[in-house]
């Protein structure tokens, strides 16, 4: 094949022209290759890689260099073409020609374009000074912050509710407002339901599952971990409570959180009762069926609060019980394993899994204990049924969160393998915004990596969790699923499916010792 | 990394009579004395001066970058529309002259725009920076996921980065100034345009290099040795002078924010990304790239670090 060369002195085009020009010189009959590049020392080199070598040229960087190679009596005319379209073409760069100024402040922000809400992330100690910039002008404020003073929360939560306006936060992660997800948040369908919550991953959990079983999200509104303590007074919950049944897109309402002080949420519930919408409660480790009455339906776990939801928004009563995970489990246990180890990226997810597992054993023990569970002393060494949620401030010192960065789990998850007695690892996958953008591609060597060293002892282990996620997540459900199944983790729709299924596996072993 | 803007005033030399206020920034000067107008853009102009050095006239809509000089949108139209790619000019402190085309324009109100990353500290154990990072590193991935691979050279361009990109890390990770220089130098002058892709990346992974060095001595030192061992005659006069700037740790304001607000794991990552991605056609995802790779072999550096 023949080759030809122009150098066009301190001829200047974008990378675009000169890849479009590239392209349509190659497509001419006759040519085989084609590239326009500026004549740089490198570019040079890497045409000689691409087959395309010029041989010795008296071109510089600032010259541009058109190549073509093909049959002889194309080259001519292909140059030909190409000074052709170079004359023609503008010598403007492809950027868009009105890209908005950046704002440096909230007011700044305004001037550009109508706004109802910040999101505030900014170090503790400037976050309430900045929320409070933001209420006076007139925005709701999702602080992301944490580190605010209860009193600062207070404060911020009162002028906020004077002027009619809500602060979630500080410390929210989720919220999805006018469908819009906002810092950790899944992407759901946009529905009937309204979720109010001061929980992270539990408002992911109920979300998803809403949005898998068919229905969708009209707000859910994060309160922040603070707000149903005695000294907030859960303001934010009953505003948003309070939003959300006047909300015509509304017709359910969903709340979640650890459980209130009593007057806290005997307040929350007398507003609920008012609300004149079913409202679906979820206040973990509560008594549900106390909660229930009238309107209110209380409910034990996540999953139930997405089920009943669902339900009420068909106009059906809710069932307030999950469905057993029914799944053959492919795995063998010896009789020493006997131990479930969760390890948790999601606060919420290891509270519930550590409330149902206490259910069914005694010796449960977590980093952060409820009900009868006992206090891990060493959190890096698990003892008995242990579940540790690796998301909490020990852990993440110095480190990222787990959701994000799955080194300390994984390495985590390989020192459990080394345990004679473990049976079971469970597991929590969370998918959506902030999330990492490929969590099997983390988790599944791991599972290997621990898989094979319990094999060197003659062992099998069972990997059981689930996904917290939706079809719409940028990191593609469906994909994550295969591939973490294909690593043979045992998965469920819910984490309290996944709790369940683990507890299932270690009796199922006990029965047969 | 505030962004004052004070009045500024364009006029036509032969009158003295002001075209309008402009409201306008610059960087530093690095041009002074004749120079000739090198290529004329419809939000740019460049301007070639002795010594390889650039400056780049802008539409003030685009962002600043560190030898660049903002003219208000309504004077730039009458300042675009006058000059010609071979026009003469000068340039000293106060003022820029086209004596050709009878005009000048007045910099003595101008603010100066200059950054230091090194003062913006990048704590690895603050989780809203590793978030920050891993926003960045997935949005970018999404963006390049969405352009066109048919091109040659972009093709060979990332073979290339494939072979180079594992020991540039290591270098990197190491500290080894010498090794690291080798590989981006490798770089230099590589891919389209009129700042080649490899030029892009190498200023990215530069930012990534400079910010938060500000009392990390050895960081700082290995910066400064790096930058001063890129061999920047291989490249455009354009990217030349981009690369110059990021030698002395200088960069453009959407690439400067990004990097800011990564280290400040700012919620504000998606915004300054997408104004970084939106430079140009390829070059604001080159640089990017270059960022994040570096800020990564910080990320995962490992201690004690020998340095060479």
């Amino acid at each position: 094949m023949a080759m030809q060369y122009q150098i066009i002195p301190k001829a200047y085009r974008d990378s675009v022209a000169l890849m479009q020009l590239s392209s349509a010189l190659t497509q001419m009959p006759g040519i085989a290759q084609a590239s326009a590049v500026m004549a740089t020392p490198n570019n040079v080199e890497l045409l000689r890689e691409a087959g395309l070598d010029p041989g010795t040229v008296s071109a510089g960087p600032n010259d541009l260099l058109i190549v073509v190679q093909g049959e002889e009596a194309a080259l001519a005319p292909a140059l030909a073409e190409a000074q052709r379209r170079l004359s023609s073409q503008s010598a403007a760069p492809a950027s868009p020609a009105d890209e908005p100024m950046i704002a440096r402040s909230i007011v700044m922000a305004l001037e550009q374009g109508p706004a109802n809400l910040a999101l505030i992330s900014t170090p503790g100690e400037y976050a309430a000074a900045e929320a409070l910039k933001a209420l006076n002008v007139g925005l709701n404020v999702m602080l992301f912050s944490d580190n605010v003073s209860a009193a600062d929360e207070v404060m911020l939560k009162r002028h906020a509710q004077a002027r009619g306006l809500i602060v979630m936060g500080p410390d929210c992660g989720t919220a999805i407002i006018n469908g819009v997800p906002l810092a950790f948040a899944n992407v759901v369908q946009r529905g009937a339901i309204g979720c109010v919550a001061a929980s992270g991953t539990g408002l992911q959990e109920v979300t998803a599952l809403i949005d898998r079983l068919g229905q969708g999200i009209s707000q859910a509104i994060g309160t922040g971990g603070h707000d149903l303590s005695v000294e907030v007074g859960g303001i934010s919950m009953l505003q948003g409570l309070a939003d959300l049944a006047v909300a015509a897109d509304t017709e359910v309402i969903v709340l979640i959180s650890k459980p209130p002080a009593p007057a806290i949420a005997e307040r929350i519930l007398s507003a609920a009762r008012a609300c004149g919408k079913p409202v679906v409660v979820n206040f973990l480790g509560a008594d549900h069926r106390a909660l229930s009455g009238g309107n209110i339906h209380g409910v034990r776990t996540l999953e139930d609060a997405a089920r009943a939801a669902v339900a009420l928004a068909q106009g059906k009563a809710p069932q307030v019980e999950s469905r057993p995970a029914a799944q053959s489990v492919p795995v063998t246990l010896n009789k020493t394993q006997r131990y479930v180890r969760g390890l948790y990226s999601g606060g919420t997810f290891c509270f519930e899994a550590t409330l149902l597992l206490q259910e069914a054993f005694d010796d449960v023990w977590a980093n952060t204990p409820t009900g009868r569970a006992h206090r891990l002393e060493d959190v890096w060494s698990s003892r008995g049924h242990t579940l540790v949620d690796l998301g909490d401030d020990v852990f993440t010192r110095g480190r990222p969160h787990p959701m994000i960065d799955h080194r300390l789990r994984n390495e985590r998850m390989v020192r459990e393998a080394e345990d004679p007695e473990l049976a079971v690892i469970l597991l929590d996958v969370v998918l959506g915004f902030g999330s990492h953008p490929d969590p099997a591609a983390e988790i599944v060597p791991a599972i290997e990596a621990a898989r094979s060293r319990a094999a060197r002892d003659g062992r099998e282990i069972a990997f059981v969790g689930h996904i917290c996620g939706t079809h719409g997540d940028p990191q593609n459900l469906q994909q994550q699923t295969a591939r973490l199944s294909l690593a043979g983790m045992l998965l469920t729709e819910s984490n309290a499916q996944a709790v369940r299924l683990a507890h299932r596996i270690v009796a199922a072993a006990k029965a047969h010792r | 990394m505030e962004l004052n803007e004070p009045i500024m005033t364009m006029a036509h030399a032969g009158t003295g009579k002001p075209l309008g206020p402009s409201a306008l920034s610059r960087g530093v000067l690095v041009g002074r004395g004749p120079g000739i107008v090198h290529s004329v853009f419809a939000q740019a102009v460049n301007i070639g001066f002795a010594e390889n050095r650039a400056v780049v006239l802008l539409d003030g809509r685009r962002p600043n970058v560190p030898h660049g000089i903002r003219i208000a949108p309504h004077a730039w139209a009458q300042l675009h529309d006058s000059v010609q790619a071979g026009d003469e000019c000068t340039l000293c402190d106060h003022e820029l002259c086209f004596p050709g085309r009878a005009l000048r324009v007045a910099l003595g109100g101008a603010c100066v725009w200059r950054l230091d990353l090194a003062v913006h500290s990048l704590d690895w154990s603050d989780a809203r920076v590793l978030m920050a990072h891993a926003a960045a590193q997935a949005g970018l991935r999404r963006y390049t996921d969405s352009l066109p691979r048919h091109d040659l050279m972009r093709a060979r361009f990332s073979r290339r980065m494939t072979t180079v990109l594992p020991a540039l890390e290591l270098a990197l990770r190491t500290l080894h100034a010498e090794q690291a220089g080798m590989h981006l130098n490798a770089l230099i002058g590589l891919g389209c345009g009129l700042t080649p892709s490899g030029d892009d990346f190498i200023i990215g992974c530069l930012a990534g290099l400079a910010v938060g060095t500000r009392g990390d001595t050895v960081r700082a030192a290995f910066a400064r040795r790096l930058a001063g061992s890129l061999e920047r005659a291989g490249t455009t006069l354009i990217s030349r002078q981009h690369l110059s700037d990021a030698c002395h740790l200088q960069f453009a304001q959407p690439l400067a924010e990004l990097t800011v607000a990564i280290a400040g794991g700012g919620c504000d990552v998606g915004q300054r990304l997408n104004a970084a991605l939106g430079v140009g056609a390829y070059s604001g995802a080159d640089g990017v790239a270059g960022l994040l790779f570096a800020l990564q072999a910080r990320r995962d550096q490992a201690a004690p670090i020998a340095v060479h």
